[in-house]
């Protein structure tokens, strides 16, 4: 298993070749201060990004030098109409919004699906389905840092205009090519592992309580802060000051606990709680609902 | 399927041996220097990022090095000159591309920055091999399990990359993807988006609702959105900087907040608006 994953992610993600050249880009004005923009590393540890283009959206797009350009996903260019040239694949968005405030202007594009990201829906490794590819033309834009114990990237915007990549050459990319099916051949395990491009998602239960820690080390609890009106909490009875022992039959003395335990449950479903209320000791059951 | 969970734990296990031994070596050998190091690339014509590399000493060789690659890849060249496989390692029967599995690069320096035990791949990739053709020796791909460890910054005008050493740990590309898949197989329930902290609103948005952002339909008051002055009706656009153009994308954005001040934008009247939360712990 292990190994066949790896000898399918080796063709991955890595370098991809442009068979032919493609104009340059056009270099956009904006002020040089850096955006923070969200990303965040799918399962085969990608960069992912989100971007809205003429306003739709968004897709998500990898964030990858190993790219000279900005794809789009056949897919995704003919959903929004694009105006493709059909010799060369390339085509032009009027606006491209990276998430966090990065936008950008007639951004030419080549829509195609690299094999690598048919591979990676066809498998759903990633995650999350993959729209696109921010390669180079874009990248070189910017300044872009990135530290992985952060949840934002920082992109400044340069003063550069960066200039077109060339293509290696229609041979070159041939004698590359022989990776081509390996998009296909991954579609097709997928299909026959029943893998899913995204997984179904639902959001966690409300309660309406405001938590905090008290005590030290040995003695540490977990003590309501406030009860918010007309929440699930308060029609259940919490009150401010009660301490939560256990939730569902499981000891809790943190904030860590109280996160951990109910990571899962969905409006709808009922928590058991334990507290202690001065020198009692009650058991409330509370339904989870909708908020956040 | 069982004889999959096997062989894959059982390699896992031997890999877990392998870099408790490894270990030590790294704790006593990396002192953390707060200065960026500079690191000076070339751009090949297609543009794709090369730097000079040492692995175990040996070189330097040519590497392009791409934020889109999980791993660290090296040709069977280097891998040979730099005698990169340990005495145990075991050549798989059949090799694809001259694909002989994962190894572990003692030492890889990128100018300042040495990197200790550095996972890759032996491969000899015929992308790299048409590149390195047509454009002078390329020897293979400096990716992520490298530059995860640092905080990176990447300028195409300065031509230059720095490194500060940083606390994450690349967790293993091969290892997340088995993982996954295995969970995906065994385990085909839905991923819950628990929000990371008390923020006290609901929202909403109908099936054909296609504009941007999601309504606010309640705000509980005593809440941290009560305190901040939002109201049922406004429209929520961005939580944390991160879209909310769904209720489950509302969510999602909430599962990366913390307790602690954040940044709202609304939509009310019209016209857009920012607020500042502080998120609570609760639920």
């Amino acid at each position: 298993m292990k190994y066949r994953c790896w000898a399918l992610a080796l063709l991955l993600g890595s370098t991809i070749p442009v068979g032919a050249d493609d104009p340059p880009p056009r270099a956009d004005k904006a002020k040089a201060e850096q955006i923070q923009v969200p990303y965040r590393r799918t399962m085969t540890q990608h960069i992912l990004v989100r971007a809205k283009i003429n306003g739709k959206g968004p897709f998500n797009f990898i964030i990858d030098s190993g790219a000279p350009l900005v794809f789009v996903n056949t897919a995704v260019g003919k959903k929004l109409g694009l105006d493709v040239d059909p010799d060369t694949n390339a085509a032009t968005l009027d606006r491209l919004e990276v998430e966090g405030g990065v936008v950008l202007n007639k951004v030419r594009v080549r829509v195609e699906t690299p094999f690598q990201l048919e591979g990676m829906n066809g498998m759903g490794l990633a995650g999350a389905e993959l729209h696109g590819i921010l390669g180079y033309t874009l990248m070189a834009k910017f300044k872009i840092e990135v530290d992985f114990t952060k949840d934002k990237m920082g992109w400044t915007l340069l003063d550069f205009k960066p200039p077109p990549p060339q293509g290696i050459g229609a041979k070159a990319a041939a004698a590359a090519g022989g990776l081509e099916m390996m998009g296909t051949i991954m579609k097709f395990v997928g299909f026959l592992y029943g893998t899913k491009t995204t997984p179904d998602m639902a959001p966690r239960g409300f309660i309406g309580i405001e938590l905090a820690e008290k005590g030290a080390d040995d003695s540490k609890m977990v003590e309501i802060k406030a009860v918010l009106a007309k929440s699930p909490a308060a029609e259940a009875g919490l009150k401010v000051g009660d301490r939560i022992v256990e939730i569902n039959s499981k000891t809790v003395s943190s904030l860590a606990d109280v996160q951990r335990i109910t990571a899962e449950s969905t409006a709808g479903q009922t928590l058991q709680l334990q507290i202690r209320r001065g020198t009692e000791k009650l058991d409330i059951r509370v339904a989870a609902g909708e908020g956040l | 399927m069982v004889s999959r969970l096997t062989s894959s734990g059982c390699l896992r296990s031997r890999l877990a041996v392998l870099i408790a031994l490894l270990a030590p070596v790294g704790l006593c050998a990396q002192e953390e220097p707060v200065k960026p190091m500079r690191v000076p690339f070339d751009v090949l014509k297609t543009q794709h990022i090369v730097i000079n590399v040492k692995v175990n000493g040996k070189g330097p060789y040519r590497l392009i090095f791409d934020t889109g690659a999980p791993v660290t890849l090296i040709n069977n060249k280097v891998a040979k000159e730099a005698d990169v496989f340990g005495k145990d390692f075991k050549r798989p029967a059949f090799a694809l591309f001259g694909a002989l599995g994962q190894v572990k690069i003692k030492t890889l320096t990128v100018g300042d920055v040495t990197a200790e035990n550095i996972p890759a791949m032996v491969m000899d990739h015929p992308t790299v091999d048409a590149i390195s053709n047509a454009f002078g020796p390329i020897e293979g791909i400096v990716g992520f399990s490298f530059f995860a460890r640092y905080k990176m910054t990447l300028d195409y005008q300065a031509k230059e990359m720095t490194f500060v050493p940083t606390k994450f740990e690349p967790p293993d590309m091969l290892d997340s993807i088995t993982k996954s898949i295995m969970a995906g197989r065994n385990n085909p329930k839905k991923k819950i988006l628990a929000p990371g902290g008390l923020i006290g609103i609901k929202v909403k948005k109908e099936a054909d609702d296609m504009d941007a952002g999601v309504t606010i339909q309640d705000v509980f008051a005593g809440s941290p959105a009560a305190a901040a002055e939002l109201k049922t009706g406004d429209r929520l656009l961005t939580l944390d900087g991160r879209w909310t153009d769904s209720v489950l994308e509302c969510y999602e954005a909430a599962t990366m907040v913390r307790p602690g001040e954040i940044r709202v934008v609304i939509k009310r009247d019209g016209k857009e608006l920012t607020r500042t939360l502080k998120i609570q712990p609760g639920l």
